[in-house]
């Protein structure tokens, strides 16, 4: 570092290009140059004003005699702040100051104090909105990436439970946090996740969703392999069952590795309920899953190829329905598929202000009109309306396009070979799923391959009670979770 | 290379197939006569309206041509796939069922399943017509016919094409089928048909006898004379086992008997009495129906069957002379009840 103060605040402001939220205020203490420079936004003025710059200008003037060596070693030690540092290198200034440290500079000296005057500019912890919840707690991970990691650890006081950080992106320099426990999760994955994440080489991450595409990249599937929420206890029970954890800067969606399928069908709540409820709602998440995605593409090859396998008296109501119906039935499930998937992209995005007029005009469109004005048949709204409630009873957003595209797959499938084609579609499916691995880990498991101790917690879950062991497909490491050692 | 593969198998195997379901017209019973060596199929079809159906014929020498004739009176391609009822008129019966029994077998267009019957006195035309006008064009009407017959509760006996078809070319059984008819401008269960091979040999009124001794008759009701007044009786659960040494039969009947309505006083005096009575009724009942189906030659309760398995040198002719004896044994129900006296 350049022991001229001069030169380096000069270096300094060329390196943030004259910036103009970059604040240099130069002052003179007992003959010396001295500089702080921070960045405003980021920094609390407050907290500048009030601690760093008092005791530069009046408390150093209370300092007596020669306590200290020099006029450095005084400002290190009078300055009140819980995380001071000392920087030697020039080029880890720009970082600190981009956090929001205030650095103080001492002319003649080839160090720098860093000082913590972050300004808080998180939003507070509040409920989730996407992954509600009945009975359990509501609070959801937010922007702020200490506060995240405080949310793990308040739940999981075990000196075990390990955050290691690294930075990505060339200029964002994320901080990603992969969180793990260290008597449970497998080193061996837990290393190979740091070892990825520390080779992305990218200018830029801005959410856990950047991450994703980096750590998996072996297999394509449109169904994903990762969970991401933004619920602390599901990231705890992930955690707990010996499954890593990444935390991202600025997002405040938690990224689970790996994801199984059978994730997707389990939510934290399940573990609040009285089981033999939950596998009721557990059958029905599988019921809506494979009815979202196999009912329109079955109707379609009912009502064109496999016409002899409806009763009579469905086959005559069906006839009637389809009667007046200009359009192929399979143009008018995705012409109908298709509106729905405006429909629900619009709610998404629209100020909810004007939600209201948009469902009325939706709600009519799709529902009676259409079918009044002779363009789709009631039953295919019904097919459309049956379809897009099932595929809504999934959170995770990946999980709902990956359900999207399967559906549209099946429904081709189904257009041009029928049953035959629907039946080859839905094998295609189940080879894709088996044959999908996520860091080792079969993607179907504990069903295939099958898992005993797994099942207990499958499409089923047995009581807490008797739930003895960690899956060895998650962990082979310390297995017991119930009695034991720990 | 392999999802090319995949593709091509794929449309082999199912792109002809492919039909919109308003592009067709759904045939639901079907009839089947013959005037001047000329078939004449009548379709019962589903309206473009709900709750409609229009009645459409076709007439040709053969029954593709009749059907194709048909068909040109359609708008829409005619759907047989779903035709529960087909009605054949006695006069087709007599020549012999063979050629329409080939004809369905071997056109899979139609399901093989839906019901076969006689149309006894009329043609099935007129029979698809009182349907029509009697709203009552509803593809199960007739089968519904049979399974709310007051007289006997038949459990299986309407027959399938597929069931016919097995009867025919099992060896010692002879096939019979259920009749319709038209009374007072309704459609209703006729006689029996007796068949020899594929042909109608003649309508029988015992169908009571012939149900029992062919095991399909679950309950039936029995009315039993005195003097001036009758009681009436129901006979349930009734099973028969045939039993043979190879040159007679044996037939052993059990079943319960309940007292449904009592009117003779006290001419039937006691339980022993009233089974007897029963039996003697039942006895008259089945003899009657052995009688008449050895008259017409034709073992329709399959005896032949079961003979040849012990017999190796059955004669063909084997049915007219066999010695047939049923044995009873029913047992009193409603024992508490009032109903007889000691």
């Amino acid at each position: 570092m350049n022991p001229n103060i001069e030169i380096l605040i000069q270096k300094i402001s060329e390196t943030f290009h004259q910036s103009s939220d970059l604040k240099i205020r130069n002052l003179t203490i007992k003959n010396h140059k001295v500089a702080y420079l921070f960045i405003e936004g980021v920094s609390s003025g407050a907290t500048i004003s009030e601690f760093i710059v008092h005791s530069m200008t009046y408390d150093i003037k209370q300092t007596k005699g020669n306590i200290f060596h020099n006029l450095f070693d005084t400002l290190q030690n009078i300055i009140p702040n819980d995380s001071l540092m000392i920087l030697e290198k020039e080029e880890d200034i720009p970082y600190y100051l981009s956090s929001g440290f205030t650095i103080v500079l001492v002319d003649g000296y080839k160090k720098a104090i860093v000082l913590e005057s972050r300004q808080d500019l998180s939003r507070g912890i509040s409920e989730s909105s996407s992954e509600g919840i009945i009975r359990g707690p509501k609070d959801s991970f937010t922007e702020t990436h200490a506060m995240n990691i405080g949310l793990v650890r308040k739940r999981i006081k075990d000196p075990n439970f390990v955050v290691k950080d690294t930075f990505v992106g060339k200029r964002t320099k994320t901080k990603v946090s992969t969180l793990y426990i260290h008597d449970i999760a497998e080193m061996e994955k837990v290393n190979k996740i740091i070892d990825k994440l520390s080779k992305i080489d990218v200018d830029g991450i801005l959410d856990s969703g950047n991450i994703r595409e980096f750590l998996i990249t072996k297999q394509k599937s449109t169904f994903p392999k990762v969970i991401s929420t933004e619920r602390p206890d599901l990231v705890c029970q992930s955690l707990l069952n010996g499954k890593i954890v990444i935390l991202v800067e600025n997002s405040p969606y938690a990224l689970i590795i790996p994801a199984l399928f059978i994730d997707f069908f389990h939510n934290p709540e399940d573990y609040y309920q009285n089981p033999a409820n939950v596998n009721l709602t557990r059958f029905l998440r599988l019921t809506a899953f494979l009815m979202t995605i196999l009912i329109p593409a079955l109707y379609i090859s009912v009502m064109t190829f496999n016409t002899s396998i409806l009763p009579e008296k469905l086959l005559i109501s069906l006839y009637h329905q389809r009667l007046a119906v200009p359009f192929p039935t399979s143009f008018e499930i995705l012409l109908l598929l298709i509106i729905f998937e405006i429909l629900r992209e619009c709610d998404i995005r629209i100020p909810s202000a004007m939600g209201t007029a948009m469902s009325i005009v939706g709600g009519l469109v799709l529902g009676d009109a259409a079918v009044s004005a002779g363009i789709v048949s009631p039953i295919a709204v019904i097919i459309v309306a049956v379809t897009s409630i099932s595929g809504l009873l999934f959170s995770d957003i990946d999980m709902i396009n990956g359900i999207r595209f399967w559906r549209i797959l099946f429904i081709l499938f189904s257009t041009f070979f029928g049953i035959i084609g629907f039946t080859v579609c839905l094998m295609i499916l189940v080879i894709k799923l088996a044959n999908l691995k996520i860091m080792g880990t079969d993607y179907l498991s504990p069903i295939s391959p099958l898992n005993v101790i797994g099942l207990k917690d499958s499409f089923i879950r047995i009581p807490k009670n008797q739930d003895k062991e960690r899956p060895s497909y998650l962990t082979t490491k310390n297995k017991i979770k119930l009695g034991g050692k720990k | 290379m392999k999802k090319w593969f995949l593709l091509c198998i794929l449309f082999l195997l199912t792109s002809c197939d492919y039909k919109e379901l308003n592009e067709i017209s759904i045939s639901t019973v079907l009839g089947i006569d013959k005037k001047d060596n000329q078939y004449i199929i009548s379709s019962l079809i589903v309206g473009k309206e709900e709750n409609e159906t229009i009645l459409q014929n076709g007439t040709g020498t053969s029954l593709t041509t009749a059907f194709a004739n048909l068909n040109l009176n359609l708008s829409e391609n005619l759907y047989l796939n779903h035709v529960q009822t087909i009605i054949i008129s006695d006069d087709l019966a007599k020549e012999g069922l063979e050629p329409i029994l080939n004809y369905f077998i071997k056109n899979d267009s139609i399901q093989n399943n839906f019901y076969l019957f006689l149309a006894h006195n009329v043609s099935s035309k007129q029979i698809l017509e009182t349907l029509l006008e009697s709203n009552n064009s509803d593809y199960n009407t007739i089968t519904n016919i049979f399974k709310y017959n007051d007289e006997i509760e038949f459990s299986d006996k309407t027959d399938t094409l597929t069931e016919l078809v097995d009867t025919l070319l099992e060896k010692g059984k002879e096939p019979t089928l259920n009749t319709v008819t038209i009374s007072k401008e309704r459609v209703i269960a006729s006689n029996l048909a007796i068949l020899k091979k594929d042909k109608l040999k003649a309508f029988s009124e015992n169908m009571i006898g012939i149900a029992i001794l062919s095991n399909h008759a679950n309950h039936i009701v029995l009315n039993i004379a005195c003097k001036e007044n009758k009681s009436v009786v129901e006979l349930g659960s009734i099973h028969v086992k045939t039993k043979t040494n190879g040159k007679k039969i044996d037939n052993y009947i059990t079943g319960n008997i309940s007292v449904k309505e009592n009117t003779c006083g006290k001419t039937i005096k006691n339980e022993k009495q009233l089974l007897k009575k029963v039996e003697w009724e039942l006895q008259k009942i089945l003899k009657n129906s052995i009688n008449e189906s050895k008259q017409l030659n034709s073992d329709i309760f399959g005896y032949g069957a079961l003979l040849s398995k012990k017999n190796k040198n059955l004669k063909t002719d084997y049915f007219t002379d066999l010695i047939i004896e049923n044995h009873m044994n029913f047992k009193i129900k409603d024992k508490e009840g009032d109903v007889y006296h000691e």
